[in-house]
């Protein structure tokens, strides 16, 4: 792995820690199990635009990994949730990307995103439990609420990906 | 900031306002927004159903369960109860200042004046001891007394009648001899004679009810008292109300469910209603006024009928008849079929009734 | 590819309606079939399971005659009670952080639920096994 890419996955895992740590010590504003603002899953867009699937997945573990250490939940239940929204969600923008990056610009692979994080965590959420009513109840409100937070971190990446200068050569379709 | 999902969001709606005005107009915008605004109010905890409302009166010597649903219902329950209290207050020979009472007082020696309800009810008790061949007797009293059974059930004394008893209360049981003036009074020949309208009572009170709470525009109600059971058009999810029919072999267990039909009755007559008990043999209270005796040809009969009343007479009828006297009977009234159960658990059935039960889940 | 004001593709409104429209599908079979259908919300005999680490630790059948009672339910955090009565069954306390499972309102419709994560407890409501008959004629 070449230096700068090296160097801007771990800067990008460093934001990503701290946007996750910037959302968990944040009241929750919005009380359903497995519903998160996926702040974090701005740093993956990006890295899913630059360096594509793997990557990310890289930088998504790392991001879960080192964010738990601090705070305090490594192999912790909030652990593992939010490795399985994060996996699940980059997987599927990662995915996303390869298969309709084409026609779909980061907005749309955020909203991706954010529903299969949401999904994700549900699905953990109710093994936990133990219930598969769970899923019924709280399947439409979570893929709704998937929206709004999709749209929001998609459109921040964006953003910053289109700042000039800032990916030149890395991004594009 | 991300209280409100960020500038992003803002922006979002921006361009979304815009090509949705591209797409064709302020609809598809209104629309988004009520999908979100649907998403992130949430949805309605509970949703206004009918709920049966359930009134539990005792009456007639038994509890009397009615269900009904609607606007009206808790109106029509009022009503409905009421029919009962008015039946027992006059029918039922246990009530001091009831009409029938009062007869069975006078009887030997002066007529009584009863009120129209009562004149039907006997009316048609008497008409079937006439199709029944003397099966159904509403002056059977003195046979029940004799057994024991009198009116409260805790007092019923567990013994064996003498030959001499029965033959004494024998005497008194023939409702041939029951006059009924043409001025609508009714007349017992004999002192000791007495009229017990049990036999019919209930099934009378249930029509009566399920008349006033079509009255009072109930869709839907279920009447049961003490198991002469009357349905009036369905359960609130639109599914007909279904009864259960007890398995007269085996006391907690239900053998069979029968779905009911807008206004349709069901009524049972068995040998585990009320019974005495000597030396490990039962002793129903239902007697066959020919022998004397309790009635031992079946374990249980159920009428299924349009009529409640009619149903209750045939039930009691059949009982003492047998099924096949009973079966006979049956045949010249319109849409009434039965099952009956013998004593050693054979059950049988007439006309369509064996497709129409459905085996406990 | 059309591209709309802001850097929109036609691809991106696709894929956000078809979430959203997802998101009211779901709803509305939660509607018709699931928690939130009316036939399951009027139903006899519901019950409320109550689950510590996906096993049920305790089974409440709701009805009108229910005393209000607190159930401590414990967990990896620490213990969660729960209070049953005839309204429903709720959360009351639980050593959680954002205390989201804690609201006052109680639950009672088959199908809904409420979760403390943190601490593994989870309330549910059952449909009761509905009777197969209305009455029984004896």
């Amino acid at each position: 792995m070449d230096s700068t890419r090296l160097a801007r996955l771990s800067m990008l895992a460093a934001m990503g820690i701290a946007l996750h740590l910037l959302e968990a010590s944040l009241p929750n504003p919005v009380p359903l199990p497995g519903a998160k603002l996926g702040l974090a899953n701005i740093v993956v867009l990006i890295a899913v635009v630059w360096y594509g699937t793997r990557d990310a997945l890289k930088v998504t573990l790392a991001r879960c990994l080192l964010s738990s250490l601090v705070i305090g939940s490594f192999l912790g239940l909030a652990f593992w949730i939010s490795l399985a929204g994060g996996l699940g969600a980059t997987l599927a923008m990662g995915l996303g990307r390869r298969w309709l990056g084409s026609h779909l610009s980061v907005v749309g692979l955020s909203v991706i995103g954010a529903t299969a994080h949401n999904l994700g965590q549900l699905g953990l959420a109710a093994v936990v439990i133990g219930s598969g009513a769970v899923l019924w109840y709280y399947l439409p409100l979570l893929l709704a609420v998937g929206v709004p937070s999709g749209l929001a971190t998609g459109l921040v990446a964006k953003a910053l990906l289109e700042r000039p200068g800032a990916t030149a050569a890395e991004s594009g379709p | 900031m991300l209280r409100d999902k960020g500038p992003g969001f803002a922006r979002a709606s921006r361009v979304w306002g815009l090509s949705a005005l591209r797409a064709g107009g302020r609809v598809s915008l209104l629309l988004l927004a009520l999908a979100v605004a649907l998403a992130v109010t949430g949805c309605a905890d509970s949703v206004v159903v009918a709920t049966p409302l359930k009134r539990e009166i005792y009456a007639l010597g038994t509890i009397v369960t009615i269900t009904a649903y609607g606007p009206e219902a808790e109106r029509a329950l009022d009503l409905a109860a009421n029919e009962f209290r008015s039946v027992e207050r006059t029918m039922s020979r246990f009530a001091p200042d009831s009409e029938v009472a009062e007869i069975n007082r006078q009887a030997g020696s002066r007529e009584v004046e009863v009120s129209p309800a009562t004149l039907e009810v006997l009316g048609l008790a008497l008409r079937y001891g006439d199709l029944s061949g003397g099966a159904l007797d509403v002056t059977v009293t003195p046979l029940m007394e004799a057994w024991g059974f009198g009116g409260d059930e805790h007092e019923e004394v567990a013994r064996l009648p003498s030959e001499a008893e029965l033959e004494e209360a024998r005497a008194l049981v023939d409702y041939r001899r029951v006059e009924v003036r043409a001025d609508g009074k009714v007349f017992l020949p004999e002192a000791g004679m007495a009229l017990d309208l049990g036999a019919v009572a209930k099934g009378y009170a249930v029509e009566r009810a399920a008349a006033t709470l079509r009255e009072a525009g109930v869709r839907g109600a279920l009447i049961n008292a003490g198991g002469t059971v009357k349905g009036i058009g369905n359960r609130p999810d639109g599914r007909p109300w279904r009864v259960g029919l007890q398995d007269p072999l085996r006391p907690e267990e239900v053998m069979n469910i029968i779905s009911l039909a807008d206004g349709e009755a069901v009524v049972t007559s068995g040998d585990y209603q009320r019974f005495i008990e000597v030396d490990g043999r039962r002793y129903s209270h239902i007697i066959d006024p020919a022998t004397g005796y309790p009635a031992e040809r079946l374990a249980s009969v159920t009428i299924v009928g349009g009529d409640a009343f009619v149903a209750d007479a045939l039930s009691t009828a059949v009982f003492v008849m047998g099924f096949e006297d009973g079966a006979r009977l049956l045949s010249a009234e319109r849409g009434t079929e039965m099952v009956a159960v013998t004593k050693d658990g054979q059950k049988l059935t007439t006309g369509g009734l064996g497709a129409r039960l459905e085996t406990v889940p | 590819m059309s591209k709309f004001r802001g850097g929109l593709r036609a691809a991106d409104v696709a894929i956000t309606l078809a979430v959203i429209v997802l998101a009211i599908g779901a709803g509305l079979a939660a509607w018709l079939w699931g928690p939130y259908a009316p036939s399951a919300a009027a139903g006899d005999g519901r019950v409320v399971v109550v689950r510590a680490e996906g096993q049920p630790v305790l089974t409440v059948e709701l009805g009108p005659d229910l005393e209000i009672e607190r159930h401590d339910v414990s967990g990896p955090l620490g213990v969660t009670v729960v209070e049953i009565g005839p309204e429903g069954a709720r959360i009351l306390e639980s050593p959680c952080r954002d205390k989201i499972c804690i609201r006052p309102a109680p639950i009672n419709n088959p199908g809904q639920t409420v979760v403390c994560l943190p601490n593994r407890v989870s309330v549910e409501i059952q449909a009761g096994r509905e009777p197969p008959f209305d009455t029984v004629s004896y």
